[in-house]
């Protein structure tokens, strides 16, 4: 077993996950948030990796998944800025403040 | 090394429509060398919709569930999962048709999408494992985003489209936490691996518990965005509001249909040891769903606004069958998921006859008069809001009676005297549309004047390539009057078959429950 416990992961995957957090809540920039968004997934797939090193060693559920979601990882960036291009032509703007068409 | 036997017949629905997807693109992408007519694509993708339906059904007469390894299954209730939904694709279909000409050149993605999100949905019905709800998820909101957008000439378009996207992503990353955590508990994703090793005792020791409890709470999270669900409904009247009608009717209902699928085999299956807690989370959250998105429907002008929060307070209905997390209430909820089909897809089909060239949107005052005007499509706008309302005997009635009678069964009196103090309340607003129609006088309505006033780019060169070139200037020279450019063929199907289901299947509810409730009872036991 390796010396390292596991809550350590854990940890540094719940304190990745909280700045993703922050970055996703506070940042008024669409790009920035997006790239919280994205450390909100790497963060997960910090625990998946452990848990599956430290639960389940014999099968690889969690590699396989952490490899699923740096896939659609990969998906959601191109769609989201693809989409922050789309707002960006019309809008000359992506401060989510000034992005207020919708609202009521 | 041997290849595992696959049983390809589990997922032959859901192939179907892929293939049928990837055909759209490539007749769309040859469609200019080869001289076909792009008014194929939509017929194409009704004819793969309709086959991927009848093999669902022919799967499902045939009794036996078929495995796709341990991911996915076909068995009754994913099946008619999957015929809920692609019933709503069809008729999503028949909407886009009369207005996805107006909007974009680019047809072959439109219903390539929709073909896709709508595989992905189907996925969400039949997935036995947490790695592949997620991917299902995944792909149906992928394809959503691009679809809320698709309108690249209205601003608003755009925007709703990145709201929903973005808090769409923030909330699957809660949604993977989630399943992260449950694994962490159980050691496995399969759903019934994580129910057997509940029940065995696993779970019990205090980090288990802590990470069970705490994945439960983000799987909820996850889930309550895709079906709406208030706290997490922020993104639901934006982007209904901005994206294109016939988009908007789709997703109201099918992402419903598919999240609560996977929702429901999720929570019945895999976590019944949690149950008393999600049971108590899922009540108060039904409560705040139900009673939030009736409250903030009520003040609004934009008819898609409005109902866009009453399909947030529709969410909190359909919750309430989950509540008690009996197999009576998977098919309550089931059933609830089926008639919304007709009633909202419908509401939402006169939405888009209603629409004036190059707007997005209907204001209430439009519809003051309609009965004189057009009065198929408004007796037909006085069902589906009946039916909304739970007016006896249109379907929303018994769907909501079901759902309100199976947690009645096991007790919860007064989250169902909270349901139904809610129906009452949404029945002003639903009755007020049916007033306007019925009792208002067309030129009482300033409102119309106001909205016609702000045409955009969209609206000049939708005119120019309408099909119905008669009509499109005739709506420029009067704006006053409510131009009904957009009428087509396949909308007045569209509004006709969900007109007659609220009311064929209200009528006759029978044969229906009894189809759900026995291919409920098949999985999730009596």
């Amino acid at each position: 077993m390796p010396t390292i416990p596991l809550s350590w992961f854990l940890l540094v995957g719940a304190g990745l996950f909280s700045i993703g957090l922050y970055g996703a809540l506070a940042r008024r920039n669409a790009v920035a948030v997006l790239m919280g968004v994205e450390l909100l997934l790497n963060a997960v797939n910090i625990n998946l990796v452990a848990f599956n090193r430290y639960i389940t060693p014999a099968q690889v559920t969690g590699q396989v998944f952490t490899v699923f979601v740096l896939a659609i990882a990969a998906a959601e960036a191109a769609v989201g800025l693809a989409l922050i291009i789309a707002i960006y032509r019309t809008r000359d703007t992506v401060n989510l403040d000034e992005i207020d068409l919708l609202k009521g | 090394m041997t290849i595992p036997a696959i049983d390809m017949l589990a997922i032959l629905p859901q192939t179907i429509v892929i293939v049928t997807a990837l055909l759209v693109l490539l007749v769309d992408a040859a469609a200019g060398q080869a001289r076909i007519d792009r008014q194929v694509l939509p017929w194409l993708s009704l004819l793969g919709l309709a086959a991927a339906a009848a093999a669902a059904v022919w799967l499902s007469l045939s009794g036996q569930p078929h495995y796709f390894q341990e991911m996915a299954v076909a068995d009754g209730y994913s099946l008619t999962v999957m015929l809920v939904i692609l019933l709503t694709a069809g008729l999503g279909v028949l909407l886009a048709q009369a207005t996805v000409p107006h909007i974009s050149h680019q047809a072959g993605a439109y219903y390539g999408l929709l073909l896709l999100s709508a595989a992905g949905m189907m996925f969400m019905g039949a997935a036995l494992d947490l790695l592949v709800v997620f991917l299902a998820l995944e792909i149906l909101s992928l394809a959503l985003y691009v679809l809320v957008g698709f309108n690249r000439a209205e601003a608003r378009s755009a925007e709703a489209s990145l709201k929903y996207f973005l808090l769409g992503a923030f909330s699957s990353g809660f949604f993977l936490y989630g399943i992260a955590l449950v694994y962490g508990a159980t050691a496995s994703t399969n759903l019934e691996a994580i129910g057997a090793a509940l029940a065995q005792g696993t779970g019990a020791s205090a980090s288990q518990s802590l990470y069970l409890y705490a994945g439960v709470a983000m799987l909820l999270i996850g889930f309550g965005f895709k079906i709406a669900m208030a706290p997490f409904h922020m993104w639901t009247p934006d982007a209904y509001q901005g994206a294109p009608t016939p988009v908007t009717g789709f997703m109201s209902v099918a992402t419903k249909a598919a999240a609560f699928g996977a929702f429901m085999r999720v929570f019945v299956i895999a976590l019944p040891a949690a149950q008393p807690q999600w049971s108590w989370a899922l009540a108060i959250l039904a409560t705040l769903t139900m009673t939030l998105g009736n409250l903030a429907a009520l003040r609004q002008s934009s008819l898609k606004r409005m109902l866009a929060y009453s399909s947030i307070a529709h969410a909190g209905y359909a919750l309430v069958g989950l509540v008690p997390g009996t197999s009576q209430g998977v098919s309550a909820v089931l059933f609830y998921l089926f008639s919304y089909v007709f009633m909202n897809l419908g509401a939402f089909a006169v939405v888009t006859a209603l629409e004036r060239l190059g707007e997005n949107d209907v204001l209430n005052g439009n519809f003051a008069g309609l009965a004189d005007r057009r009065p198929a499509l408004a007796a037909a706008m006085a069902i589906f809001m009946f039916s909304l309302a739970g007016i006896p005997p249109f379907v929303g009635f018994f769907a909501k009676f079901f759902v309100f009678s199976a947690a009645m069964a096991e007790g919860w009196g007064w989250l169902v005297l909270v349901g139904v103090l809610n129906s009452v309340l949404s029945a002003f607003y639903y009755l007020s549309v049916t007033v306007q129609m019925y009792f208002r006088k067309a030129d009482e309505t300033p409102a119309v004047a106001e909205a016609a006033g702000k045409s955009k780019p969209g609206l000049r060169r939708a005119e120019g390539k309408g099909k119905k070139g008669a009509a499109a200037p005739a709506a420029a020279a009067q704006p006053a009057e409510t131009a009904l450019a957009l009428s087509t063929r396949s909308l007045s199907v569209a509004v006709f078959i969900a007109a007659l289901g609220t009311v064929a299947v209200g009528l006759w509810p029978a044969p229906w429950t009894q189809w759900i409730s026995q291919a409920v009872t098949a999985v999730f036991g009596g």
